[in-house]
């Protein structure tokens, strides 16, 4: 190539792109000549390279979003736990999808800082996709004391289905927070009890998303779902219309008996009658529903 | 016992996974912008991109091109996707939030003036909006090597067409940017022929 003719048809492949990293000075040096005598392949190469320049300099300047590679590892967790590959575990798809979304949320988020002795800006998602992005808007209610219907009304008027009306905290556990979150475009209410240090995070959404949830429900004769994930234990159960997951680093049988205490404690009746039994069931039953209590 | 190896095993492929997939999302999402347009198909690009690494991850063979193998893996469900659900049209306004986050402009000086910021901004967009008129596999060739700086090898392997043919769309894509984006390319001036190589330090 040391005999190389550069003409405006050939300019653009040594000018250009890698071929023009190999040339040997004797061929640089003929690219230029070239260059320097015609104005049309000067301007059109230059642009040419201008353009290379730029697209190099805006990729290098942009990053993927924060929150991506949470959004990764949190399919891949939710495919490890889907019971495609493991038929032993008759664990509910959507069930587990959604709680582990919902513990992603819970991740997202970071930790509950609405402290009941400071009126602290709520935390209100957006989602996006079947994703969250978080951001502080509004202004909470005080919830000074474990005045569980003081938060519960002034949540109520902010999500699409009707919170129970009376949830009562275990023994020894405290209200410390709720917030409002969204998932999968559905608004959903997070409790945080509190004991000694330990938290209970307790989320409550509308059973709508029949799609999400799948139309299997196949729960433990205690009628929840539990497992754990990321070091977390989560129970998720249906009650009422709604859906519940409690989510802590207690072990699942002192989540069971949270969610015993608080259930028996909230649909204690006036008359002293025993608790009606909690009925787990879908909706809209379809073939393979298994209805628990 | 078993299911403690299987856990441990799991937690160990998913830490290889991750060691070697991280350092190349910021490449991926970048590529997937640039081929979609908008920022939510783009991430939910690159989740796709990830997941099927997952799945695929005990048949990549230790010792070859991993970044490779997953521009392979976006290629396939770009051009799935794009088959199955046609062109984008709209570019996103988020982007415009998306820069707020992304590192700052300089203009030499260290310092970013609004003016650059503004144009570095604009260029986005309409880089997207020019992207978006070329043939999707004129598209990702053009991407893959003027973007993320893929030799023509390695290019023509992810998109698994012969080299010349790589050279050909990477030559229309080029074109057709240009044409594009003319006016972003005549406003660095003389500024801009130094650092393309046009003149010397002098002139």
């Amino acid at each position: 190539m040391e005999d190389l003719r550069v003409t405006c048809d050939t300019i653009d492949a040594l000018a250009l792109g890698q071929e023009g990293d190999d040339l040997s000075p004797v061929e640089r040096a003929a690219v230029d000549a070239h260059l320097r005598s015609c104005p049309g392949c000067r301007r059109r190469i230059g642009e040419a390279r201008r353009l290379d320049l730029r697209l190099r300099d805006d990729a290098a300047e942009q990053h993927a979003p924060a929150r991506l590679w949470a959004r990764v590892i949190g399919r891949i967790e939710v495919e490890e736990v889907s019971p495609r590959r493991s038929t032993r575990r008759r664990f509910v798809v959507g069930a587990a999808a959604a709680a582990v979304i919902l513990l992603l949320a819970l991740t997202l988020a970071g930790p509950l800082d609405w402290r009941g002795d400071e009126a602290t800006p709520v935390v209100v998602a957006e989602s996006t996709n079947d994703f969250i992005t978080y951001r502080l808007s509004e202004r909470g209610p005080d919830v000074r004391g474990p005045d569980y219907r003081a938060v519960a009304g002034w949540l109520a008027s902010r999500v699409e289905f009707s919170l129970p009306r009376d949830l009562a905290a275990p023994a020894g556990y405290r209200l410390a927070g709720a917030r409002l979150c969204s998932f999968l475009k559905q608004r959903l209410v997070s409790y945080m009890f509190e004991k000694g240090g330990v938290a209970a995070y307790l989320y409550v959404m509308a059973e709508g998303d029949r799609a999400v949830l799948g139309t299997a429900w196949d729960a433990t004769a205690e009628g929840f779902v539990s497992y754990r994930a990321q070091g977390l234990t989560i129970l998720v159960w249906r009650e009422s219309g709604l859906i519940f997951a409690l989510v802590s680093d207690l072990s699942e049988d002192d989540l069971a008996a949270f969610r015993r205490d608080m259930s028996a404690g909230a649909k204690r009746p006036d008359d002293g009658r025993p608790p009606e039994p909690v009925i787990l069931r879908a909706s809209r039953p379809a073939a393979g529903v298994v209805a628990a209590t | 016992m078993g299911r403690w190896f299987d856990s441990a095993r799991r937690k160990r492929r998913q830490a290889d996974y991750a060691a070697l997939t991280e350092p190349h999302l910021d490449a991926l999402f970048r590529t997937a912008l640039r081929l979609v347009g908008t920022v939510e198909p783009a991430e939910d690009l690159v989740q796709e991109t990830c997941l099927k690494a997952y799945r695929g991850f005990d048949s990549f063979q230790e010792g070859t091109n991993y970044r490779a193998w997953l521009f392979r893996i976006m290629r396939n469900l770009f051009i799935d996707t794009h088959h199955r659900r046609g062109e984008p049209t709209v570019v996103d306004l988020d982007l415009v939030r998306n820069e707020a986050r992304a590192r700052s402009v300089t203009d030499g000086s260290g310092r970013h003036s609004p003016e650059v910021l503004y144009l570095h901004r604009s260029f986005r967009r309409d880089l997207l909006r020019a992207l978006g008129g070329l043939a999707p596999e004129t598209r990702l060739v053009t991407v893959l090597i003027l973007v993320e700086g893929f030799s023509y090898d390695e290019a023509a392997a992810i998109v698994g067409c012969p080299l010349g043919t790589v050279r050909s769309r990477l030559s229309r894509g080029r074109k057709q940017l240009q044409g594009q984006l003319t006016d972003y390319l005549d406003a660095e001036g003389v500024a801009g022929d130094k650092r393309a190589g046009l003149c010397d330090e002098a002139g």
